[in-house]
């Protein structure tokens, strides 16, 4: 074991190798590295909250999801009894058209019925009085009438409408 | 093995021993511990440099993320003992570890390899493994007691490092004995460092010889076991190296 100038030589060596380290190796590996858990810890967090995000989504989908359906249903409640008002609605329009058309139907009848009846009157008078001119015209006896007012009878029953 | 050329095994073994050395009297340059100790100093620091200018947030390549797990290791380790800046203490710590590490594993090439190398190249000595000469540790450990002092100054101001070494274990009236004791406690720090690298290291670099010296046929399961045993103390040293820095450089920053 002989000391000698070596050692000098050796500490100016291993005194050179730690500044350069200390120098241009160890500060940029350090900030890589805590550049690297900065980002590590930052994507965690991201990754967190966007996981929180998400539940929140969630439960805002399942409540509309919930508000829609309901309004749904009433929409349904609400058309239905819509229908059945505007059904009810035609029915009394159509009842109500449908005795309009009565009525009207049962006048006109009434006056077709006058009118025949107007008009038999007068064939009934006229054919009496035709009968009567005949019966004065040959002589006044029930028994030699009996003929003409016989005939003037079926004539009646016959005709009537005319 | 060159053992067959008229050499016996001690001879060997001395000449395995001996630093390829330049000078005379104190100012002797091991001319080999030099070279291996600089040349792997520049290869850890192209190769980080490489990793850190190059260091991203993104997806890292595989040596970004080597250097990583060094330098995490690194940090993790000061962290766990020194409380305070790390600036400066942590970017040391991967310097002695990496640094050590690299010198240890030349141990693990072949014993004649590199001397043969050398010895075509008309060099006679070669020593490869730096940690093996007590120079490069004494340098070592002598820098780190350099800045244990420093360290101290720094964090208790010159009153305060007086009275730290004055005054403590036993209180001011016993004084003579605070100072002798802590002589020598703070002398024991780099004796220790240096003698317990360079003993591992020589003792492992001695054994390499010794089966060497072995006929072929029982060398290579020796050469290996040893070889594999030999991964766990180098890694060890290294560790123990830069865990006993971290450690007295946290006790001279917080003193007794």
């Amino acid at each position: 074991m002989n000391l000698n100038a070596t050692l000098l030589g050796q500490m100016i060596t291993f005194a050179i190798l730690i500044g350069f380290t200390m120098r241009f190796v160890w500060p940029p590996v350090i900030a890589a590295l805590n550049a690297r858990q900065k980002k590590i810890a930052d994507g965690i967090a991201a990754a967190e909250e966007a996981e929180q995000e998400l539940a929140m989504a969630k439960q805002e989908k399942e409540v509309i999801l919930q508000g829609a359906k309901q309004e749904a249903i009433a929409i349904v409640e609400q058309a239905n009894k819509k229908a059945g008002q505007v059904i009810e609605e035609a029915k009394m329009v159509a009842r109500h058209e449908g005795e309009r058309i009565l009525l009207s139907v049962k006048a006109e009848a009434g006056q077709v019925y006058k009118r025949a009846q107007d008009e038999l009157k007068n064939r009934v008078v006229a054919l009496v009085l035709f009968g009567t001119e005949k019966i004065l015209g040959r002589s006044v006896s029930a028994e030699g009438h009996q003929d003409i007012l016989e005939g003037l009878l079926t004539d009646l029953r016959s005709s009537p409408k005319k | 093995m060159a053992t067959g050329e008229g050499l016996d095994s001690t001879a060997y073994i001395k000449h395995h021993l001996q630093n390829l050395a330049v000078g005379e009297g104190f100012w002797v340059f091991n001319c080999d511990t030099l070279f291996f100790s600089i040349a792997l100093g520049i290869f850890f620091c192209i190769l980080f440099r490489l990793a850190a200018s190059r260091a991203t947030a993104g997806v890292p390549g595989k040596l970004q993320n080597f250097v990583e797990v060094m330098v995490e290791f690194a940090d993790t380790q000061v962290k766990d003992t020194f409380h305070g800046k790390r600036d400066f203490i942590a970017p040391l710590a991967l310097t002695v570890f990496c640094w050590i590490f690299l010198m240890n594993f030349m141990d693990l090439l072949p014993v004649d390899l590199l001397p043969r190398v050398a010895s075509i190249m008309g060099l006679h000595h070669l020593k490869v493994v730096p940690t093996t000469d007590p120079n490069l540790t004494f340098a070592m450990s002598l820098t780190v007691f350099i800045l244990i002092i420093a360290c101290s100054f720094k964090a208790k101001g010159v009153s305060g490092f007086i009275k730290d070494f004055t005054c403590v274990p036993f209180g001011p009236k016993l004084l003579p004995f605070n100072v002798v004791l802590r002589i020598v406690e703070e002398c024991a720090k780099p004796v220790s460092l240096a003698l317990r690298l360079f003993g591992n290291l020589y003792a492992g670099e001695l054994i390499f010889i010794l089966i060497a010296t072995l006929p072929w046929a029982v060398q290579w399961p020796l050469g290996a076991a040893w070889a594999i045993f030999h991964l766990l103390i180098i890694t060890l040293q290294a560790f123990i190296f830069m865990m006993l820095t971290i450690v007295y450089l946290s006790l001279a920053h917080q003193g007794h």
